[in-house]
């Protein structure tokens, strides 16, 4: 009887699954790492990992929700980030976290025009995009880190840009709750929202009914690459040091985020709580492969391994509640 | 009598207490973790994990841990490093990669009281600035370059290989701090000497470099020692002087190849009687000595008041033998895949 009530929600939400999937997570970790991993420097520790990368993920689930991908983000995430300590030392940091952030959303223009203008599918202008940006990061560092040193990262600024804790919590977790909220609002409640889920069920079907498609097209992917610049920025600010590396890979771990969080990839269905949550279930993954030391040769598989387990039993709820 | 019964009480107490003692110290049990940049794609790696190994076997009362990733970036470092706090370890080695990033989660860790060794790379800033990690075990760029310099010059007045008329140290990264200090190190032993002394900046490319090289020989032909601050790039110096016809095997005339490392390609050329000498830095040293270190720090309260350096250790054609099959043991197969002579 209790299935059977669970179905219908279940149904209407998608985020349910990755949900059930992060308590199971974390009541397997909890038990079983002897409090390496249940403690609050971890916890801390994840939660900050997550703030920067479901910023990213909230933008991919965007460009997801039209139907398109987005796999440069890990590069406008590094570009943010050296452009945010190149300036941050010249001028205030807060004007220079604009900056680094304006920056990442005119990388998600250039990428947003060149689909919707050219119709080059998405994936080939992103990985163009992800290399260039790579190489730019690569080439403005010379091989070398841009950074500010530890005393010298104090102020408001700082510490509010991922520079500090409130209560052992990064402060980069603010700005995932601000995007969090802001964005549902607009999914809910503007027209936008509606547009974009139209133009990602059906682009023939959105046209149809007077949706600007390649307009929609364009906004998510600037707002993409403004939030994967903020990510940036606050990971920079948490680190107070960026290379050529900086970002590199999460784009994967973004798609992946969305994907495990609900998200379609042919487009028109998306949950944002679901690609945070699913940024979360990464993070704890990870963090509990390290805390219970895992050997760097078989990191990756079996950071792998559990992931598709997870994907697979976030699946496999879904076609139950659909039967 | 009283005071015979007294002493001997006295001495029984004394004695269960010291066994006592012994006892809780052997009951002591440590959990230390090395949170490395080198991942299980170097081979390099083997060396630290293998001198941990050895530390466990020795101390069954510690438990080592070494995390590391493939996928090396400082971000992803700092990661591991919170990571590895968080578990609330007894002892943290730790390479200082970037001062500036893993200052603010080494600070947190001393707070928490987890002591921490830096190891192979050091915070560079003075004592009082830096991070206050019990001790660095490592090398030390600059007088990589010295002793190496040094050791020519003992070879050159022994009549093994040709005084120094000129010196270029071929580097590969031209704003690389440690690449720099061991060029320093190099002209600083070379002083004196009347030889001319030049930096060159070679690239990390093949070709590239070659061209540079071949150009600086020609355009100063009393260039008669290479020393080449990557290992991988001695064999492109050694080619280049061949090709010029310069002679540049181990003997008394034309040029001399010295390079760092005891990597198998520098052990190599000095096999093939191409390269004079090479160093060590104590790969194997910077993962046993900072566990010892932590061991002795809360067994014995010990806290090292300097750096502790393990190289440079001069390799060549004398000790090749025993370096070659030190280095195969921890390479294995891939040492003569990375022979590129």
């Amino acid at each position: 009887m209790p299935s059977l009530a669970i179905k219908p929600l279940v149904r209407r939400h998608t985020e349910i699954g990755i949900v059930l999937i992060s308590i199971l997570l974390v009541l397997v970790f909890t038990a079983t790492s002897e409090g390496r991993w249940a403690n609050a420097y971890n916890i801390g520790t994840i939660l900050q990992v997550t703030a920067t990368l479901g910023l990213m993920s909230l933008g991919v689930a965007l460009v997801i929700g039209t139907g398109e991908i987005d796999i440069s983000v890990g590069s406008t995430f590094g570009i943010a980030a050296i452009i945010y300590l190149w300036l941050a030392v010249r001028v205030d940091p807060a004007l220079a976290a604009l900056v680094a952030v304006a920056a990442g959303a005119a990388i998600g223009a250039f990428n947003g025009v060149l689909i919707a203008r050219t119709g080059t599918p998405s994936l080939i202008v992103t990985l163009g995009s992800l290399m260039i940006f790579r190489g730019l990061a690569i080439a403005l560092t010379s091989g070398f880190a841009i950074s500010i040193p530890y005393k010298e990262r104090g102020g408001f600024s700082y510490f509010i840009l991922g520079g500090d804790k409130i209560y052992n919590v990064n402060t980069g977790l603010i700005w995932l709750a601000a995007a969090l909220i802001v964005l549902t609002l607009m999914l809910r409640y503007m027209a936008w929202g509606n547009r974009l889920l139209a133009v990602g069920g059906s682009v023939e079907s959105a046209h149809s009914r007077g949706v600007r498609v390649n307009r929609t097209k364009i906004s998510a992917f600037i707002i993409c690459g403004l939030l994967a610049g903020l990510g940036g920025v606050l990971e920079a600010g948490k680190l107070g040091s960026a290379d050529g590396s900086m970002g590199r890979l999460m784009e994967l771990q973004a798609i992946a985020a969305c994907v495990l969080g609900g998200c379609l990839l042919a487009g028109g269905r998306i949950s944002l709580i679901g690609a945070i949550m699913g940024a979360f279930v990464l993070s704890s993954i990870q963090s509990y492969l390290i805390v219970m030391s895992v050997q760097p040769q078989w990191f990756v598989l079996l950071l792998g391994v559990i992931v598709v387990v997870a994907a697979l039993g976030v699946r496999s709820l879904r076609r139950w509640a659909l039967r | 009598m009283m005071k015979t019964s007294k002493f001997a009480v006295a001495a029984v107490i004394a004695s269960s207490l010291m066994i006592g003692g012994a006892a809780v110290a052997q009951d002591n049990e440590y959990r230390f973790v090395m949170v490395s940049h080198i991942g299980s794609n170097d081979p390099n790696m083997k060396w630290l994990t293998l001198s941990l190994d050895e530390f466990e076997s020795r101390y069954p009362n510690v438990t080592t841990e070494y995390i590391s990733t493939n996928n090396y970036s400082v971000q992803e470092h700092v990661r591991l490093l919170e990571q590895a706090i968080s578990t609330k370890p007894d002892g943290i080695a730790v390479p200082i990669v970037s001062t500036d990033a893993f200052e603010g989660p080494l600070r947190s860790a001393v707070e928490q009281g987890i002591p921490v060794v830096a190891f192979n790379i050091p915070d560079s800033r003075p004592v009082g600035e830096r991070i206050p990690y019990l001790t660095y075990v490592g090398g030390d760029e600059y007088l990589t370059g010295k002793k190496l310099g040094e050791f020519a010059l003992a070879e050159a007045e022994a009549g093994n290989i040709p005084a120094p008329t000129g010196v270029v140290c071929a580097s590969h990264d031209a704003a690389h701090q440690g690449l720099k200090a061991r060029c320093q190190g190099m002209m600083d032993a070379m002083e004196g000497t009347g030889a001319a002394f030049e930096e060159l900046f070679i690239s990390a490319e093949p070709a590239t470099a070659r061209s540079t090289l071949q150009s600086y020989l020609q355009a100063n032909p009393e260039t008669n020692y290479i020393f080449t601050v990557a290992s991988w790039s001695s064999p492109w110096a050694w080619g280049v002087a061949n090709d010029m016809g310069l002679s540049p095997d181990v003997d008394n005339e034309g040029v001399t190849v010295i390079t760092v490392d005891a990597s198998p390609v520098a052990l190599a050329g000095i096999k093939r009687g191409s390269v004079l000498a090479t160093n060590s830095q104590g790969f194997w040293l910077q993962g046993y000595a900072p566990m010892e270190w932590l061991y002795w720090y809360h067994e014995l309260g010990y806290e090292p008041q300097s750096d502790i350096l393990t190289g440079p250790i001069i390799v060549d054609a004398s000790n090749i033998d025993h370096w070659e099959a030190l280095v195969r043991n921890i390479f294995g197969d891939a040492y003569d895949e990375q022979d590129t002579w």
